[in-house]
């Protein structure tokens, strides 16, 4: 695959991280924000709705970024592997910033009601410890990478 | 009717997995959560221009880097020199 390929390669799958981490989470919150159900109003404080929104489009972004150069790096290479493994690492910064913005532990006004408050605190450290394991199977991508490096690299030439 | 039930099935093995999963993967979860309150001190949290920049500056490298070594053939200066691969013996002929 020549440079322009990878290239489209890296911002397609840009634009699909980026939909995945900014566009449809602001959309989400954007919804629950005002959402009403059999009559009765759900409201996200305003507070909570900007510091959710700050963080998922902080991390999205650094996330996208990470994606083009993962994606747009050839198979096998190392510079995938070392991206690949950051951009695990930034993912994981991206999901516990919801629980440090406040969306693990969303209050729900329900006027005329009082509030309901969702704890999704623990599924978060379940899906973190689960997510260690992703991190492990990156660096074992790496050390591979770097190992075989030569016979990767050969094959793919021969490929050409 | 069938899909209320269904989803509390669902929902039940789900819950049965997640159970029997969490002694073990909890406290890796919280060794994780750890160090990712540290990182997460270094981030900040005013405005936009930080991920902005990091995120401009991943694509610029990444489309530098692809145009120089896109990977898909050997690079010129080995080719020029006949060598196939480079390793320590031959980095001394180039």
């Amino acid at each position: 695959m020549g440079a322009p390929k990878n290239m489209i390669k890296g911002f397609i799958f840009m634009g699909i991280y980026t939909v995945i981490t900014i566009v449809v989470p602001l959309l989400t919150f954007g919804y629950i924000r005002q959402l009403s159900i059999e009559g009765y109003a759900i409201q996200l404080t305003q507070q909570g709705y900007e510091i959710i929104s700050f963080w998922i489009v902080a991390f999205g972004l650094l996330i996208s970024g990470c994606a083009f150069f993962t994606y747009s790096s050839p198979k096998q290479s190392i510079r995938k592997g070392v991206f690949a493994l950051i951009q695990v690492l930034i993912n994981c910064l991206y999901m516990w910033s919801y629980k440090f913005s406040g969306a693990t532990d969303i209050q729900i006004d329900i006027s005329g009601f009082g509030f309901v408050v969702l704890l999704v605190q623990d599924l978060v450290l379940v899906y973190m410890g689960v997510y260690f394991l992703t991190i492990a199977i990156k660096i074992y991508d790496l050390v591979d990478f770097t190992v075989n490096r030569k016979t990767i690299r050969e094959a793919r030439w021969e490929d050409k | 009717m069938i899909l209320q039930e269904f989803l509390q099935g669902l929902a039940d093995i789900i819950g049965a997995i997640i159970g029997f999963l969490k002694p073990i993967v909890t406290p890796i979860g919280e060794f994780m959560v750890k160090w990712i309150d540290y990182v997460l001190v270094i981030f900040p949290r005013e405005n936009y221009v930080a991920y902005i920049v990091i995120c401009v500056l991943f694509i610029v490298t990444g489309i530098f880097v692809n145009c120089y070594w896109p990977g898909d053939k050997k690079p010129k200066y080995l080719k020029e020199k006949g060598i196939e691969f480079k390793t320590p013996e031959n980095e001394k002929i180039l």
